[in-house]
């Protein structure tokens, strides 16, 4: 179902062309600039495909690309990731039932060599780090290529339809999505960014002083690009919990939530249950109110809430109960959720018997926290380090945010879970450390950085910084 | 921290891939808790999100059942291509 | 105080291991990481009996038996799906006919056939510049990780002590004598030590101050793993020295295994584009419908070679008991179970029935290189 009405989005407007794809031969309507995955679920469709080996159904769980919930056939091309492909008039899409059988007659085909792009600074991700990374970058003199997988730039930034907190310098007061626009027109501005979107960076690599990304347009081109310095800003994943069925469609991740209703006016279905009061989980809840759908409640596990007060009071005046101290044990349903069943922990996480409640609701979200996004900088072979208070793994690097090896750059989420406005300031200070060491800009642009340091100072002095600082603190050597 | 009590082992995944926590529960019966080799024998962290989502939650269960700390627990390092990507695609046909 | 202490806990020194505690003796095992992170979880899986030489085949033969049984008995996956050599040149089929000739002596099975029948056994081949092929039903594949860990456990339960995460940094050797090995973990006192590290061989050899020289060098080599397709459609495992010594089976999860020669002298283990561009180039000639797979991992591993990529197999006459058991080049996985067998027997009685003088350590000293075992990859 397609949301019409929204208090702060206008989807009419937004939408593209109006296209017809067919799914199993039947025709769908379909709005040119949505992805494939979208448009099934407008026309109800959840169940993607099933599993090879048990038979499972599988349906969209992140909606950017990373947990391969979602692979489907389109045009005959098996094990395409329906959540990053957009739709073109006439798709034929299937579901996988089996692993692919291979034809007899194939020709081998022609070797090309990949199409080369060359720039000073490689950035991978186009959130707000990645953003911000290239037009610094930029400014301070540097030639940069920006890649993204996503059909569109803003990264996280273009689910949020709530104004920011912070500091008026990153845009407090401002909601998410119009700082995606915002940063979106400074990059289009300036003439030596380019921009390389439906392009996922599939290896890391160093060749003597320069380094080589390479990458893959649309399912089907090689590029190579290559810097002498790259940024990854590859942002965060979102965490899976186990619990009976935790497979189910109708799970969904938090920000594939906030995908299908804020980014694409899909209804993601009519009642649902978030798992995890942190800001994440909270703000998701208002989300989805506003967007007309039911949230039975929230379930949080540990004995307080984590998110922000005033968004805790705002979900609270909604009517949405927080069930602090209880966990998820089992979704139930045939093809896709129908219902959930919690229950009270104890101090140790033991369910307490006897408390178990039952929730009918068709949605699942789960906003049990994010961890970095860090695969091509383990790849490449930075130096990794467990952080709990950062998300997890993170790498090891300096205060300009280079990592253990040289050139190599990190920002925002991937560098730690953290917010947008830290995300930008972070893409700050790598973007220009990245052309001071790529010896394009020059010193005053130390200036620069250190302001950026001081306000990310600041902004981490209060009290939700101080998880974050203690996190730094393992991971940032001189 | 995560609850593995109260819950069908059999149909609790840790992997998108069908794989189950107990198929991680059994092999750490056996007494092998190191997870390069629970991933190599369950094949969690082995297949189409290259380990994206399933093997920090195997790491977690490794945690939870042996008490070993997380940071104790080292991720398998990741490989070129980190996207699965199309022999074609390669070879830019 | 243990009476044998394997160096290496790759399968090499795991199957040793369970061969030794079987025969009654007391064993630990000394690994640095952890099982079979050395090459051996790293490897193509492929087990064959063609080899261009006497002892090699004989050997392959008896391995071939023992990872038939010992599959039955421990409960892992090896099934008997053949090899298959593609040839592409007159003098190719020259040299084969003559293995062929040598391996039927032995009872191996193995035989020429048309590319019409190769394409019977593999319907995805290319065979447009395909000769003819070199077919043994026979040979095989098995499942590393399974395998591996299956004769850890027959080993632990048998006795065998396995420490993993611990390194051997130096052994101690009095008058010739062995006393033991120190550890990070600590020392082990032993009087036999069997070096079974494979591509770290020469390191332990110069702990152990070994007075002889055995060539045995660290070399790269890389390989892929696709996204699984639907069983049975490569069943063999498929060889082409034409294109850049190629080797490509499907495993039984379904996924695309295999790779090519492109090695690298060191230690150093970061798999490369280059490689990636490589393997890419070479499949789709052998197999062109691989070009729809996707590849889901490259990853690099050691081939511990010799001048003559033969193993170096026995006892060290200079110390009392050490022996070297190392050096298999891209053939180690497969001879696991043999070499375990001979060199348990080697140790315990002495001698062994298998044509183990093939592996003399002491033939690079001398200067009596055998005839270059056929490899691949
Ligand atoms: C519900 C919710 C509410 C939030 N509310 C706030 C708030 O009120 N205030 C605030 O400051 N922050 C908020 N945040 C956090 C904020 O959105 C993130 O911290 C921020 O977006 C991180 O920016 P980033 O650039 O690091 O990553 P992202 O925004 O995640 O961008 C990463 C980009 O990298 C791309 N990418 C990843 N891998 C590859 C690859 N291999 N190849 C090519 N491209 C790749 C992705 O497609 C993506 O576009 C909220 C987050 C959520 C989920
Ligand atoms: C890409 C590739 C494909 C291959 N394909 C095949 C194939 O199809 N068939 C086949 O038969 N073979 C194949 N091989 C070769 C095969 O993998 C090896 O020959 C075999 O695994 C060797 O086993 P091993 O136990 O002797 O050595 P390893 O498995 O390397 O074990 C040696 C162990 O010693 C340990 N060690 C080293 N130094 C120390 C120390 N100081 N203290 C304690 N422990 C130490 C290491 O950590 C290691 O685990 C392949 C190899 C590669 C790289
Ligand atoms: S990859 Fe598409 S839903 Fe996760």
């Amino acid at each position: 179902m397609r949301l019409t009405e929204h208090p702060i989005l206008n989807f009419q407007e937004r939408r593209g062309k109006k296209v017809t794809i067919y799914f199993e031969g039947q025709p769908i309507e379909a709005y040119e600039g949505e992805t494939i995955v979208m448009a099934l679920h407008a026309a109800g469709i959840r169940v993607l495909a099933h599993t090879f080996q048990k038979d499972r159904p599988r349906g969209l769980f992140c909606a950017i690309g990373k947990c391969a919930s979602c692979l489907m056939t389109v045009n005959g091309i098996p094990n395409v990731r329906t959540c990053i492909t957009l739709v073109e008039d006439g798709m034929q899409i299937t579901k996988q039932k089996a692993k692919p059988k291979l034809p007899t007659t194939a020709k081998p085909p022609k070797w090309k060599d990949p199409e080369k792009i060359d720039a000073d600074i490689v950035i991978i991700g186009g959130g707000p780090a990645g953003l911000m990374a290239a037009i610094y970058a930029s400014d301070a003199g540097a030639k940069v290529a920006l890649l993204d997988e996503n059909p569109m730039l803003g990264g996280q930034l273009v689910k949020q339809t709530h104004k920011f907190f912070g500091k008026r310098e990153q845009f407090a007061g401002v909601r998410g999505v119009k700082i995606a626009d915002i940063l979106e027109e400074e990059v289009k501005k300036r003439e030596n960014i380019k921009v390389f979107l439906e392009t996922s960076a599939i290896a890391l690599l160093q060749e003597d002083d320069t380094k080589l990304v390479v990458g893959v347009r649309k399912n089907k081109e090689l590029v190579e690009f290559r810097g002498k310095a790259v940024i990854v800003a590859t942002g965060a994943m979102e965490r899976m919990i186990p619990f009976e069925n935790n497979d189910l469609p109708g799970i969904y991740g938090a920000g594939a939530i906030q995908t299908l209703m804020n980014t694409y006016g899909v209804k993601p279905g009519d009642r649902v249950l978030i798992i995890g009061a942190g800001n994440v989980g909270l703000i998701l809840a208002y989300q989805l109110i506003q967007a007309g759908v039911e949230v039975k409640a929230i379930v949080e596990a540990l004995p307080k809430i984590g998110g922000y007060f005033v968004h805790a009071a705002k979900v609270r005046r909604l009517g949405v109960p927080i069930l602090t101290r209880h966990t998820i044990l089992r979704a139930e349903g045939k093809e896709k959720v129908e219902r959930a069943i919690v229950a009270q922990i104890d101090e140790n996480w033991k369910p307490i018997p006897g408390t178990e409640k039952v929730f009918e609701v068709d949605v699942i979200a789960l906003a049990v926290g994010l961890r970095p996004s860090i695969e091509l900088l383990h790849q490449v072979g930075c130096q990794i380090k467990y952080a709990p208070e950062l998300g997890g793994h993170v790498v090891i690097r300096d205060k300009r945010l280079e990592t253990t090896i040289k050139g190599i750059f990190v920002a925002g989420d991937s560098a730690g879970i953290e917010e947008a406005t830290t995300a930008m300031l972070e893409g700050k200070i790598a973007g220009i450390a990245a052309a001071l060491s790529a010896g394009i800009a020059s010193p005053e642009w130390l200036k620069e950085i250190e302001k950026a340091q001081k306000e990310l100072d600041e902004f981490r002095s209060g009290p939700f910084g101080r998880k974050v600082l203690k996190g730094l603190e393992k991971v940032v050597v001189e | 921290m995560i609850n593995l009590d109260k819950i069908d082992p059999e149909k609790t995944f840790i992997c998108g891939c069908d794989v189950t926590l107990k198929d991680i529960l059994d092999v750490l019966d056996e007494g092998i808790t190191d997870l390069e080799i629970i991933k190599r024998l369950t094949r969690v962290g082995m297949g189409f999100c290259q380990g994206r989502y399933c093997i920090v939650t195997a790491a977690q269960v490794i945690s939870a059942k042996t008490g070993k700390d997380m940071k104790e627990i080292k991720l398998p390092t990741s490989r070129i291509p980190i996207k699965p990507v199309k022999i074609k695609v390669i070879a830019n046909e | 105080m243990s009476e044998v202490t394997i160096i290496g806990g790759g399968i090499t020194g795991v199957a040793l291991a369970y061969e030794l505690a079987k025969r009654g003796y007391e064993v630990t095992v000394l690994e640095r990481r952890f099982i079979g992170s050395g090459s051996t979880f790293r490897c193509g899986t492929g087990i064959r009996q063609q080899f261009g030489d006497e002892a090699n085949i004989q050997v392959m033969k008896r391995s071939v038996e023992l990872w038939k049984k010992y599959s039955e008995d421990f409960g892992f996956p090896f099934t008997q799906s053949g090899y298959l050599f593609l040839l592409y040149s007159e003098e190719e089929i020259e040299d084969f006919k003559n293995n062929i000739k040598l391996q039927n002596k032995f009872g191996v099975p193995t035989r020429l056939i048309t590319p019409e029948e190769a394409k019977e056994i593999v319907p995805l081949l290319n065979i447009e510049d395909v000769l003819a092929a070199s077919w043994n039903p026979t040979d095989g594949k098995a499942d590393p990780f399974k395998a591996t860990m299956a004769f850890a456990r027959e080993a632990k339960e048998l006795g065998a002590k396995i420490y993993e995460y611990t390194e051997v940094k130096d052994i101690v050797v009095e008058n010739g004598e062995i006393k033991g090995v120190k550890t990070n973990k600590g020392f082990f006192s032993t009087g036999t030590v069997v070096n079974a590290t494979n591509a770290w061989a020469k390191l332990i050899n110069a702990m152990a101050e070994v007075p002889i020289t055995i060539p045995i060098e660290p070399y790269k080599h890389q390989a892929i793993i696709t996204q699984p397709m639907k069983s049975g459609q490569i069943n063999p495992m498929v060889i082409s020295f034409k294109h850049r010594d190629a080797y490509l089976t499907q495993t039984a999860h379904g996924g695309i295994v295999g790779g090519v020669g492109l090695e690298e002298h060191g230690y150093d283990l970061t798999p490369t584009y280059e490689f990636l561009k490589e393997v890419t180039k070479q499949f789709i000639q052998i197999i062109p419908a691989l070009k729809d797979l996707r590849i889901l991992r490259v990853w690099a591993g050691f081939y511990a070679k010799t001048p003559d990529s033969n193993p170096a197999i026995g006892r060290i006459n200079e110390i009392d008991e050490y022996y070297i058991v190392a050096g298999f080049s891209g053939h180690g996985f497969m001879m696991a179970p043999v070499v375990a067998e001979g060199v348990a027997d080697l140790i315990t009685k002495g001698k062994t029935n298998l044509p183990f003088w093939w592996y003399d350590p002491y033939r690079f000293e001398r200067g009596e290189l055998r005839s270059k075992a056929i490899q691949m990859g």
